[in-house]
C-alpha cells in the first residue's frame, strides 16, 4: 500500500517536471517577431562553424541578422582539432544544417563542392565581392561561398618594451633578426617563443616566407599545381626551411609543449620578445590581454637582403550553403548580408579588423589597433602575396608535424623539403591532379 | 527428425541451432562484412564517391615513409614495454597483497581505482603533470636538484613516458587477476613445502609461480593485445608529435583518415590486424601449450 503511494506520488512529481520543459521556445519567437520591420522573413538558419573561426565580431554579425530579417540563427560550434574532420564527415552524410564555414582556397577542394555545396555562381550579391576572395572559393569554375571575415597576415610580432630597453630596432633582413635575437637571449629573454605544443603554429613561418617566393617566381604556384616542378625547384622555399631551423637556437625551453595561448601570455608578460603569428591569433591575444594593443607590435618575416620586405596575406574562411539545406532562402540572406558594408561594420565594432576585408569598398573606420596598421602599411604599399594554398590546391596534411621536425632539429632542411615534396604529392593523387599521378 | 538423437545432448534437443541465426546475422554484418571489404579496400585509393584500384601502392607507402613506418615500429615496442612491465609489476604487487595483512582488501581498491577512470582524463592529467616547467613532476625534480626532463618531447623518453602511464592505468586489473591466480592456489602445496623447509624464495620460484600460470598467460596477453591497440592515451598526451617521434599504428590511421586519405588508413587497418594477430596468435598457444594443468 505504501509503495503504491509513493509510486503515484513520483509519477506525479515527474509529470510535473516534464510540462514545466515544454514551454521555452515560444517566448523567443514572440522576441523575434517583435523586433520587426519591413524585412522580414522569419524562420531559422544553422550555420556550422570551427571554434577558432568565430569571434566578437561573428557575433555581432549575427545579432544584426537576426534583427535585420527576424530570422533565428543558431550557431553550432565544433572543437578545433577535429573541426575538419567532422566537418568532412557530416558533408558526406548531408548533416552540414544549413550554411558552414570552412577554409577558403586549396583545402575547400578536400570538402568535395561539386558535391556538397550549393552553386552559388550567377547571384547578384557576389558583385560586392573581391576577385582575389572569389578566385579562392570557386573550384572547376564554381562558386561558392563568402568571406566569413577580414583577411589576415602574418608576420613577426614583438614586444616593444624589449625592444625599448634593449635600444633594439626593426630589423631590415634575416640576419639582423637574429641578432636582435641574440641581443634578447643575453639580456635573458627568450629571442623567439616556440608554440610547438600546437603543431599548427609551426608551419606559420614558413608559410609567411612566401612572400619572397611569390617576388622571385610569381609564376611558381601554377607550375607547382600542374605537377611541372617539385618543391627543390625553388631555391627560396629552401631558404624558408633554412629559417625555420634556425629558430631552434633562440627558442624557449620548452617549446616542443607551449601552445600558442602560453606564447601570447609570455610574450605580452615579457618574457619573450618575439612571436611569428598571424593576425588572428593577435586579435585573439588583445581580447584576452588588452594591454597587448599598445604593447605588442608587427614587421613582416624580413628576407634575405634589405631591398623588399612583404608579409603573407591569408584568406578569410567562406560560409557556404550545403547542397540540400532546409532554410535555402534565409542561407543565401545570410551569405547576401556577409557581402554588405553593414555586416562589416558590425563586425568591425566588434572585433577591431585583423586586415582588409574582402569587399569592395568598405575601408576598416577607426578602430584599428596599432599592430594591424603597421600590416595595412604593407597592403597598402602592395607589399603582400596571398599564402600559397590560396594559388595552388595542393596542400600536404603533415606539414605542421614535418615543420616542427625541421624546427626542432629533428631533420635537415634538405629532407624537411623533400618529405613536404612527398606529402604533397599523397594530397594531389588524393584530389585526382592531373600531372601528379 | 534425426536418426541420431541418442547422441544428442539435452541441450541441442531443445535448442535448435537456428536460434543462433539473428546474433549470426548481426555479427556477419557488423563484424564480418567489414574485415573483409577493408582487406579489399585497402587495395584501392577511395573517397566517398568513388574508389581506384592500386594494389599495392598503399602498403609499398606505408612501408618506405618514415613517417608512417615509425608507428609499426612504435607500436610493437609499446605493446611489448606495457605488457612487460604489467607482467611483472603486478606480480609483484598481487604478492604483497596476499599475505594476510588487515590493509589488503583497501589497498586491492586504491589499486584498482585507476582502472574505472577514464582514460582521457588520466592522460590529460599526466600530459600537465609532465610538463617541462609548470609540470608538477618537474617543480619537484627541481627542488631535489635535479634539472628538467622532457618526458613528453623528449624523443627517447616520450614514448616510455607514455608508457609508464599506461602501466598505471593498468595496474589494477593485472594485480587482481594475479591476486586470484595466487588464492586459487591450493594451501596443502605450500603447507608440505613449509615442512619441508623451502624458504620463501624457493616456494615462490616452485610453487606459486607455476600454479599462476593460466592467470599470468591472462594478463600477458590482455596487456599485449591492449597495448598494441593503444589509441586514446597517446593521442591526449601527445597527439603522435613531436612530428612523428611517438606515433602508433593507431594513431597513424587516424591521422590518415582525418586527413581524408581513405585508402591508406584502411592498409593502416589491415597492418594493424596482422600485426596483431602475428603476435597475439603464437604468443597464446605457445603459452597454454606449457599450462600445466594439476
Amino acid at each position: 500500500m505504501k509503495r503504491r503511494f509513493y509510486c503515484a506520488v513520483m509519477a506525479g512529481v515527474m509529470a510535473a517536471a516534464m510540462t514545466g520543459c515544454g514551454n521555452t521556445d515560444s517566448s523567443k519567437t514572440t522576441v523575434a517577431a517583435g523586433t520587426e520591420n519591413a524585412n522580414v522573413k522569419g524562420g531559422e538558419l544553422s550555420i556550422l562553424a570551427p571554434q577558432n573561426s568565430v569571434n566578437d565580431g561573428t557575433y555581432a554579425m549575427v545579432d544584426a541578422f537576426e534583427k535585420k530579417y527576424g530570422v533565428k540563427v543558431s550557431l553550432e560550434l565544433l572543437p578545433d582539432n577535429e573541426a575538419e574532420n567532422l566537418i568532412r564527415s557530416r558533408a558526406a552524410t548531408g548533416d552540414l544544417g544549413d550554411i558552414v564555414d570552412f577554409h577558403s582556397g586549396s583545402q575547400l577542394s578536400t570538402l568535395s563542392p561539386g558535391d556538397n555545396l550549393m552553386d552559388i555562381t550567377g547571384e547578384g550579391y557576389l558583385k560586392n565581392v573581391d576577385d582575389t576572395f572569389l578566385d579562392c572559393v570557386t573550384v572547376d569554375g564554381k562558386v561558392y561561398g563568402t568571406p566569413v571575415g577580414p583577411t589576415y597576415a602574418g608576420g613577426v610580432f614583438y614586444n616593444k618594451k624589449i625592444y625599448e630597453e634593449l635600444k633594439l630596432e626593426v630589423p631590415k633582413t634575416w640576419e639582423e633578426f637574429l641578432e636582435n635575437c641574440s641581443a634578447c637571449q643575453n639580456a635573458g629573454y627568450t629571442g623567439i617563443i616556440g608554440t610547438y605544443g600546437d603543431a599548427w603554429t609551426s608551419q606559420l613561418l614558413l608559410l609567411s616566407d612566401f612572400y619572397y617566393l611569390n617576388s622571385s617566381e610569381p609564376d611558381f604556384a601554377e607550375k607547382y599545381t600542374a605537377g611541372e616542378v617539385t618543391l627543390e625547384d625553388a631555391p627560396e622555399y629552401l631558404k624558408s626551411l633554412e629559417k625555420l631551423a634556425a629558430q631552434k637556437e633562440y627558442f624557449n625551453a620548452d617549446f616542443l609543449s607551449s601552445t600558442n595561448d602560453d606564447g601570447c601570455r609570455m610574450l605580452v608578460e615579457g618574457k619573450g620578445a618575439h612571436q611569428i603569428m598571424r593576425t588572428r591569433e593577435y586579435n585573439s591575444m588583445v581580447e584576452s590581454y588588452p594591454e597587448a594593443e599598445e604593447l605588442i607590435g608587427f614587421f613582416a618575416v624580413p628576407g634575405e637582403d634589405g631591398s623588399d620586405s612583404g608579409i603573407t596575406v591569408w584568406m578569410p574562411h567562406g560560409f557556404y550553403i550545403a547542397k540540400n539545406a532546409k532554410n535555402l532562402e534565409n542561407a543565401k540572406l545570410w551569405q547576401e548580408f556577409t557581402t554588405t558594408e553593414e555586416a562589416a561594420k558590425a563586425y568591425a565594432a566588434a572585433s577591431s579588423p585583423m586586415g582588409p576585408f574582402m569587399l569592395k569598398g568598405v575601408d576598416l573606420g577607426n578602430n584599428v589597433r596599432p599592430a594591424i596598421q603597421e600590416v595595412m602599411n604593407y597592403v597598402e604599399g602592395r607589399k603582400s602575396a596571398p599564402a600559397m594554398e590560396f594559388l595552388c590546391p595542393v596542400k600536404g596534411t603533415n606539414m605542421a608535424q614535418i615543420c616542427v621536425q625541421i624546427g626542432s632539429g629533428e631533420i635537415s632542411p634538405e629532407d624537411g623539403i623533400k618529405a613536404l615534396h612527398e606529402d604533397n604529392k599523397k594530397s594531389a593523387q588524393q584530389l585526382g591532379l592531373e600531372g601528379w599521378k | 527428425m534425426k536418426r541420431k538423437g541418442k547422441h544428442k545432448s539435452i541441450a541441442q534437443k531443445i535448442y535448435s541451432r537456428k536460434l543462433m541465426l539473428p546474433a549470426a546475422a548481426i555479427y556477419v554484418v557488423i563484424f564480418v562484412i567489414p574485415t573483409f571489404s577493408s582487406f579489399f579496400f585497402s587495395f584501392t585509393r577511395w573517397t566517398l564517391k568513388d574508389w581506384e584500384w592500386i594494389g599495392l601502392d598503399n602498403f609499398i607507402t606505408f612501408f618506405q615513409e618514415p613517417s608512417l613506418l615509425i608507428g609499426l615500429k612504435n607500436t610493437i615496442l609499446y605493446g611489448a614495454m606495457t605488457c612487460g612491465l604489467k607482467v611483472v609489476i603486478a606480480l609483484l604487487l598481487a604478492i604483497l597483497l596476499t599475505r594476510g595483512w588487515k590493509i589488503e582488501g583497501y589497498l586491492r581498491t586504491v589499486i584498482f581505482i585507476p582502472t574505472i577512470i577514464s582514460t582521457i582524463a588520466i592522460g590529460l592529467m599526466f600530459k600537465s603533470f609532465m610538463h617541462p616547467t609548470n609540470g608538477i613532476i618537474n617543480q619537484a625534480l627541481d627542488q631535489l636538484g635535479i634539472g628538467s626532463v622532457f618526458w613528453l618531447t623528449d624523443k627517447r623518453l616520450a614514448l616510455l613516458s607514455v608508457a609508464l602511464v599506461d602501466v598505471w592505468k593498468g595496474l589494477g586489473v593485472a594485480t587482481l587477476i594475479y591476486v586470484a591466480g595466487i588464492k586459487g592456489i591450493d594451501r596443502t602445496y605450500t603447507e608440505a613445502a613449509e615442512i619441508d623447509g623451502a624458504s620463501g624464495v624457493q616456494r615462490f620460484r616452485y610453487i606459486t609461480l607455476p600454479l599462476i600460470r593460466p592467470a599470468m598467460n591472462s594478463v600477458l596477453i590482455l596487456s599485449l593485445i591492449g597495448g598494441l591497440r593503444n589509441f586514446d592515451l597517446i593521442w591526449v598526451m601527445t597527439g603522435g608529435g613531436p612530428g612523428f617521434t611517438t606515433d602508433l599504428l593507431t594513431t597513424v590511421i587516424y591521422k590518415q583518415y582525418a586527413n581524408g586519405l581513405y585508402g591508406l588508413s584502411t592498409a593502416g587497418n589491415v597492418i594493424l590486424f596482422l600485426v596483431v594477430a602475428l603476435i597475439a596468435f603464437p604468443v597464446y598457444y605457445y603459452l597454454t601449450k606449457k599450462e600445466e594443468v594439476y
